[in-house]
């Protein structure tokens, strides 16, 4: 909505429900006006805004003023209020260009007990805002001043201008005195006298006030010894004249002024530039990245190189409270009581460490990041000299760091959840389908073998007997089928690869697969000059086991079966053929799927629904791969193991089986 | 006199059908349902040989393989659920005759109980002839015959067939096959033995198929069929 108010360009407060913005200032009880500007807010329920100008002069802070500005903005953050900053020329017109922005109908602002003295000098913010902003209503806090005396004396040098200044600027008066000398007789006193603005306003705009007032005083002095009459003297004889000299000490004080006074506000402009540009390219980098591990060290790399510190990052880890996330530095250390310092940052959410309040033994300062209420991990800087890690300037910009690398935190583990989540939906669905699997696969042959066994009151028949075994193997087979799928989801697959005879593993399956296979002639056709392969015997065996068991079910009766190694294009590939209505054409992959047959409209196709998932499971964990297809001709299935040229063992020297 | 068999298994059902089995065959049975009662049977009953489960509940079967066979050389065939490769080449080593996997082929079991038995009978004197069907191995001359007609096997063949045909019915595992046809050589590679016996077998099986005279354990070894 704002955006659109925006738009259409309507000015003014324009009220939609209350929005209260609380003016912070560097002086001592910035807080507490933040906390009574949550409680207006709370009243009215309206969301608000801490906002700090940043005037010129926040370029002479001292560090405590810093740190008070940081520590309110950020004690604003935490009790959920929005921050910004706002570059302007005076307090003033700063904080009205916001409120008229943010549509602001609230105004919470301290008021410092000045002298009356100061008042009548400055003005009063209070009064001036309450009296040019119409339709906001201003809260007046009085909070306590800030000495002057403190200040000035905390203040930096003053600037006297650099050397090469005066110089250039005596240069200039020289070149003008030179310029007015030879020109004097086209010239009047007065024209010589606007000749000597020029190196005066030059001076004070490029060199500053010092320079400038030199400039003025300089000029002056020559415009008199040179020009005024008695000329060669420095006395004036007409007062007219005296008045130039003042206008051009006044002027060099006016210009000088103007000038400082738009350079610190492009300064500010600059650094807030900076920032923002810092910020938009921090985030911009750590949204490329999708691994916990890489961002935090994204994260301790970009804070190092922002703020010249060495940086570690703490986040809990299962079962094991606070551990190293990742470090600019290889070699930090952390001792007992700066892991103590960052314990106590993540569970309170207060910084701890050097430069805190809190643990200040620690060689770190360590910040909470926080999202939401809670803390996700701890930032620690430190550096090298054992100074305060963090100079008081700074401390926004890492505020503002720490908050965007704590949403990315976040994001990644939010994100993490939602596939674990995903995951444990996946494996529910699956539990779901084993257990019909289970109940179908295990209750139809014990159905068949109870009903056998009642009948065999009645006296035993082979048809009786045959039925028992046979149906006993089935379940013999379906329990072997459902351990090795429980080793795979487990990730509980222990190979033990050895020296493998193709032609060994066929007869062996062949054998233990008979009553499977009764009914069909199964045709074995092994070379037996095949090369060994590498392979899990017993997985193998599996994997035959139920191909062959696939064949027996799904071939035709009475048809045959064949096994089939070939040597060919430098892969060995194992096949087991049957003569039956085949696989769905353009389906021929999906029969090895999980519950593929369960899944599927048609339970008759897709094959034993578990078996050929262990086949595919276990020939992928030895290195093979398998493939379905139809015979050619459409006569049947072809299901093959195939095993890549690194299976394949080349044939041992001949002595060594002399 | 009958042989007397002691059936170590926790679950009554298979020791009821083992006992009906193992009578029917002619057989002595005593039957014993954890591993003490099992020491303690054999200690007080002399069994010539052991059908031993490897999941007892007081204590790993493994664990008792060594106790049972140090009591009067009784022959030990495991019969367990169990089928991990490691575990039957273990139970060989201490001393196991053999293994049946759960659930077993009734045949089976008691084919490979005749053999061990029969091992154990002739363990003083080993016989200096092996014959199976058509095959004869000639031990001390280092002779085979098949059908009539003498072999001619390498020395590796040879030394595989002999380790194979000592043990005649019963698993041979790779270690002790490679150790005694390549003991003095450094490189003893499973691979090697594949080869020879694949050789061995033409020899010996065809046109009779694969695995009929030499079968294969998966992951343990080999065995020369009883017949």
């Amino acid at each position: 909505m704002l955006d659109e108010v925006r738009a259409l360009g309507i000015g003014g407060t324009w009220a939609g429900g209350d929005r209260i913005v609380v003016a912070v200032s560097e002086l001592p009880g910035a807080d507490e006006l933040v906390r009574a500007a949550k409680r207006v807010a709370d009243g009215l329920r309206g969301p608000w805004t801490a906002l700090f100008v940043e005037t010129p002069r926040a370029a002479g802070f001292t560090d405590a003023e810093h740190a008070r500005v940081a520590a309110a903005m950020t004690l604003a953050t935490q009790l959920g209020g929005a921050v910004a900053t706002v570059p302007a020329s005076n307090v003033v017109e700063g904080i009205q260009s916001f409120l008229i922005d943010a549509r602001a109908t609230q105004l919470v602002m301290g008021k410092s007990r000045r002298s009356r003295w100061f008042e009548l000098r400055h003005g009063s913010v209070v009064d001036r805002l309450i009296r040019d902003t119409p339709g906001v209503t201003v809260h007046v806090l009085p909070i306590e001043a800030g000495h002057g005396g403190e200040r000035r004396g905390h203040r930096r040098p003053a600037r006297w201008g650099t050397p090469l200044g005066y110089t250039v600027t005596t240069a200039m008066v020289a070149a003008v005195t030179g310029a007015a000398s030879a020109l004097f007789h086209v010239l009047n006193l007065g024209n010589v006298a606007l000749l000597y603005l020029l190196p005066v306003m030059a001076a004070a705009s490029l060199y500053g006030l010092r320079t400038g007032l030199f400039a003025g005083l300089v000029s002056s002095l020559a415009y008199n010894f040179f020009f005024l009459p008695p000329v060669g003297t420095l006395s004036i004889s007409n007062p007219e004249n005296l008045v130039s000299v003042v206008v051009l000490l006044g002027i060099a004080v006016a210009t000088s002024q103007l000038t400082a006074r738009v350079r610190a506000q492009a300064d500010l402009a600059a650094a807030g530039a900076r920032t923002n540009a810092t910020l938009a390219g921090f985030l911009r980098q750590m949204t490329s990245v999708g691994e916990v591990g890489q961002v935090a060290q994204m994260i301790c790399d970009d804070v190092r190189r922002l703020l010249d510190v060495h940086v570690v990052l703490l986040a809990p880890s299962p079962g094991h409270g606070l551990g190293v996330l990742a470090a600019s530095d290889a070699d930090y250390r952390l001792d007992v009581m700066d892991t103590a310092a960052a314990t106590w940052a993540f569970d309170n959410g207060h910084p701890t460490g050097k430069g805190s309040g809190t643990l200040a033994a620690s060689e770190w300062l360590f910040q909470p990041m926080k999202a939401g209420d809670r803390a996700i991990a701890v930032l620690g800087v430190a550096r090298d000299s054992g100074r305060d890690p963090v100079r008081a300037d700074q401390l926004p910009l890492l505020a503002s760091l720490i908050d965007q690398a704590a949403l990315v935190l976040e994001r990644l583990r939010l994100e993490s959840e939602m596939r674990d989540v995903e995951a444990v939906r996946t494996r529910d669905r699956l539990r779901a389908a084993l257990l019909s699997s289970v109940s179908h696969d295990l209750r139809t042959p014990l159905t068949a073998v109870i009903a056998a066994a009642a009948q065999l009151h009645h006296g035993a028949t082979p048809e009786l007997i045959g039925t028992i075994e046979g149906e006993a193997q089935r379940l013999n087979r379906f329990v072997a089928n459902l351990l090795d799928m429980a080793r795979v989801e487990a990730g509980a697959l222990k190979l033990s690869v050895e020296a493998t005879d193709l032609s060994d593993a066929v007869t062996g399956a062949a054998h233990d697969a008979r009553r499977a296979l009764e009914g069909h002639r199964v045709r074995l056709d092994v070379p037996p000059d095949l090369p060994l392969v590498r392979a899990d015997p017993q997985l193998l065996h599996h994997c035959l086991l139920n191909l062959l068991d696939n064949a027996g079910r799904y071939g035709d009766p009475g048809t045959e079966v064949v096994v089939e190694g070939r040597h060919r294009f430098g892969e060995l590939r194992l096949s087991v053929l049957d003569h039956g209505p085949g696989l769905p054409p353009g389906r021929e992959a999906e029969v090895f799927e999980t519950f593929r047959r369960l899944e599927g409209s048609d339970r008759a196709i897709g094959g034993t629904g578990l078996g050929l998932a262990i086949v595919k499971a276990f020939a992928e964990a030895m290195g093979m791969s398998v493939e379905a297809a139809n015979r050619e001709g459409g006569a049947g299935a072809a299901f093959t193991v195939i095993f890549p040229a690194r299976l394949m063992m080349r044939d041992p020297a001949p002595e060594s089986i002399a | 006199m009958p042989a007397k068999i002691l059936v170590v298994d926790d679950e009554a059902a298979i020791r009821r059908l083992l006992r009906g089995t193992l009578t029917r065959a002619g057989y002595a049975v005593v039957e014993a349902e954890d591993a003490r009662d099992a020491l303690r049977q054999a200690a007080s009953e002399h069994p010539d040989a052991v059908l031993l489960d490897l999941g007892l509940p007081d204590r790993d079967g493994l664990s008792i393989i060594q106790l049972l066979r140090a009591r009067d050389a009784a022959v030990v065939l495991v019969v367990s659920a169990r089928d991990a490769v490691d575990e039957k080449v273990t139970a060989l080593d201490l001393g196991a005759d053999d293994f049946v996997g759960k659930p077993f082929d009734t045949d089976e079991l008691l084919a490979r109980l005749r053999v061990a038995l029969r091992h154990r009978d002739h363990f003083e004197t080993a016989p200096k002839i092996v014959t199976r069907g058509d095959l004869s191995i000639d031990l001390d001359r280092r002779i085979v015959h098949r059908g009539g007609a003498e072999l001619h096997l390498t020395r590796k063949e040879y030394d595989v067939l002999t380790v194979l045909a000592r043990h005649i019915g019963r698993v041979v595992t790779h270690d002790r096959v490679l150790a005694a046809a390549w003991g003095g050589e450094e490189e003893r590679r499973v691979e090697y033995l594949r080869i020879v016996i694949r050789n061995l077998r033409q020899k010996l099986e065809a046109p009779e198929p694969v695995g009929s005279v030499i079968s294969n354990e998966l992951g343990v070894g080999y065995r020369l069929r009883a017949g």
